[in-house]
């Protein structure tokens, strides 16, 4: 193999025997490298909230995926002049454009980062894309928010938070058209995308000040009725699909309602309308298939995953289970791991079940043993065979910190399969999945409805039964004993809409969609 | 570097920490002048190569370019380039026959060895330059960095087979120039 014969490797030998690095060149050159850096670094901006924002996304489309046609030609054909005459503007070219990417309003390249977001938007024209981007913009702005709280320039909190809104009524209109025509995919998108929106603000809102606090409460609230509505929609799509599905049973329909059990052989009952939020390493990436947490997804072939995503990342991935039991990741990002929490801890699961065993400090719910700690808040007269709601935490060996243990009053409605639903695949310690209860449903179907998920989302869907004390525990602004590590703060929220995982049986050999996309390179 | 801990550094170089950057810099620096001193034969021009190595890989990060994986792939090819480059501005270093003449006639073995040493390098170092950029590359990396096929053409971004084929026919240029040389 190698070629290399002895003469040969006698001549090229020479070259290894070179002196020394004069260690005073060496010094100075790294100092010229270390001024450089830091002379480089870009405006701040907390650098999850930023990394990869607007040009991650104008890079994917100047390299077209292949489902992106004509249109997406189109885009950057015009997202190019805006650049340019942005360019021209401002005098940077490139740089100014890119630099726009982390601008936080305020800041003189903010404007060219608006601009660019309503090229973006003019020249989309699938319903489905513009509700998307308003998402996106939405999350965005939900990132400038925190970052802003962060920076402590929390005068312009209010700002952000307004064009927030605007994004999210934009993409709800579609949401509520996409229902109608019975699109749950696409309605499960917006959903998730919704949710992650309020996931970042909520972000926001536990690190903000007292200044801050109010208008970023208010545009909290606001996002999370909308993605009571989102949910809801979400669901009026599935019947929608369902009923569809009916019609057309003969016509060949593929999966008519899925086959759950394939995998473990357990038919499990379907979680189908979940949406869920996933926390934790990537454990293996086989084409669109990933494993996360010990938890296997199916990457959508075109989900938005932010960085080259490659096993041993933390990443966060969102997404929703389909009518076939399949996990489908609609939202991954890549995020750096908390210092000194070693991937997989400090993460929170929320969910619900039957209080089966009290010994001491460890009882056992709905099959899994929890620990009660001195942190853990009890709320209610909760005794063995009680219906209640756990917050926990997921500790480095995978067991778990009770933090808030809610009893749930017999009448209040529960998931149909409350117990089933949380079992983790395969024995694998439960991921950050979080599961909120659907009490205040008036859907039976809807394990993952919202409270307020009603049209006019006010105090009074607040179902009374469904919590003893629901404000304090479950209000935003409760002090959260640790709230400051995960970007997803399920039980800070009073209806945070993601649902635990779902047992996944085993989610089979992941048939769907365009092959690996979605940055799966395997190494 | 495991290519966990590399993606994490550029994940963390991306967001522009510099503990990470720093990290980056102190782990390759050292690697990369070695590679450039062996090629170029000349202190400053290698620490030259290194600073501009590490200044483009910060522009290009700068930029929301640069490597997504394969950190040291990526600087190796980028410091190929700027070599490259300065072989074509650069004439090559004519051997200086005063000063072998003088190392062979002397009667200090240390510095004739050494004058021998420079002249032999300076031999190996003009036969690389004959070859083609990638050539260059392939044996450079492979025989005196010592990496694997498979991590040569990952830093030059071209299948195993293609890096076999150009080493095949780098090896046998390299023996033509070299032996050519030495019967001549």
């Amino acid at each position: 193999m190698d070629e290399l014969d002895p003469r040969l490797r006698k001549h090229l030998d020479a070259l290894n025997r070179i002196p020394p690095r004069d260690p005073q060149r060496a010094a100075e050159g790294r100092a010229r490298f270390l001024q450089m850096a830091s002379e480089m670094k870009p405006e701040k901006l907390p650098p999850q909230a930023v990394s990869l924002g607007l040009f991650w996304r104008l890079k994917k489309w100047i390299q077209p995926k292949p489902p992106l046609r004509k249109e997406a030609l189109k885009m950057v054909n015009i997202l190019v002049a805006a650049l340019m005459a942005i360019s021209v503007v401002f005098g940077g070219g490139a740089a100014a454009a890119y630099a726009s990417q982390d601008a936080l309003p305020g800041s003189t390249l903010y404007p060219v980062k608006t601009v660019v977001e309503k090229a973006e938007l003019a020249v989309t024209t699938s319903p489905q894309a513009k509700a998307e981007l308003h998402l996106e913009f939405a999350q965005e702005r939900a990132a400038e928010a925190q970052a802003l709280v962060a920076q402590g320039r929390t005068n312009l909190v209010p700002q952000v938070a307004q064009n927030m809104q605007e994004h999210l009524q934009a993409a709800e209109q579609v949401a509520t058209q996409l229902a109608r025509q019975g699109d749950a995919d696409a309605a499960a998108r917006v959903a998730v995308m919704t949710s992650v929106a309020a996931q970042k603000l909520q972000e926001a809102v536990t690190h903000a000040d007292e200044h801050a606090k109010p208008a970023l409460e208010a545009a909290l609230q606001r996002t999370e009725e909308a993605q009571a509505r989102a949910m809801k929609a979400y669901a009026e799509a599935r019947q929608h699909a369902d009923a569809n599905a009916r019609q057309t049973a003969d016509n060949s329909t593929p999966e008519p309602s899925a086959q759950p059990g394939e995998g473990t052989g357990t038919p499990e009952p379907q979680p189908q309308g979940e949406i869920f939020s996933l926390k934790g390493a990537v454990e293996s990436i086989t084409g669109n298939t990933w494993v996360v947490n010990g938890q296997t997804v199916t990457i959508a072939s075109d989900a938005k995953v932010k960085g080259q995503v490659q096993v041993g990342d933390t990443v966060e991935v969102h997404g929703y289970v389909d009518a076939n039991g399949q996990t489908i990741v609609v939202q991954a990002e890549v995020v750096t791991p908390e210092n000194g929490q070693p991937g997989g801890s400090g993460e929170k699961v929320t969910f619900q079940g039957a209080v089966e065993a009290q010994n001491g400090n460890q009882w056992v719910i709905s099959g899994k043993t929890v620990n009660i700690t001195e942190e853990t808040k009890q709320h209610g007269q909760i005794a063995i065979g009680s219906q209640v709601m756990v917050v926990a935490e997921v500790q480095a060996d995978g067991s778990l910190n009770a933090k808030v243990i809610n009893l749930m009053e017999a009448g209040a409605t529960m998931t149909p399969e409350p117990t089933d639903t949380m079992m983790p695949p395969n024995g694998t310690p439960e991921p950050t999945d979080t599961m909120m209860p659907p009490n205040g449903t008036p859907e039976p179907t809807d394990t993952m409805m919202p409270p307020n998920g009603t049209p006019e989302p006010t105090d009074t869907v607040e179902p009374p039964n469904a919590t003893p004390e629901p404000t304090d525990t479950m209000m935003p602004p409760m002090p959260t004993p640790e709230p400051t590590d995960t970007v997803e703060p399920p039980n800070a929220t009073p209806e945070p809409t993601d649902t635990m995982m779902p047992p996944m049986p085993t989610p089979t050999g992941m048939p769907g969609g365009g092959g690996g996309e979605g940055g799966g390179n395997n190494d | 570097m495991a290519a966990n801990n590399e993606a994490h550094l550029l994940a963390a170089a991306r967001a522009w920490d510099m503990d990470a950057l720093t990290a980056i810099y102190d782990t390759y620096s050292p690697l990369l002048y070695r590679y450039a001193m062996r090629l170029l034969g000349d202190h400053a021009v290698a620490e030259e190569c290194v600073a501009e190595t590490f200044a483009r890989f910060l522009q290009a990060l700068r930029n929301g370019g640069g490597p997504e994986t394969h950190l040291k792939a990526y600087l190796y090819r980028v410091a190929h380039n700027w070599i490259t480059d300065y072989y074509r501005r650069q004439p090559p270093p004519e051997a200086n026959v005063d000063d072998l003449a003088y190392a062979l006639s002397s009667e200090d073995p240390a510095l004739s060895s050494r004058v021998l040493l420079q002249e032999e390098q300076q031999r190996v170092r003009a036969a690389l330059r004959l070859l083609t950029p990638e050539q260059r590359q392939v044996v450079v990396l492979r025989f005196l960095e010592a990496w694997s096929l498979k991590e040569v053409a990952e830093a030059m971004q071209k299948p195993v087979g293609a890096v076999k084929a150009l080493q095949h026919r780098a090896l046998a240029a390299l023996r033509r120039v070299l032996e050519e040389e030495s019967h001549g």
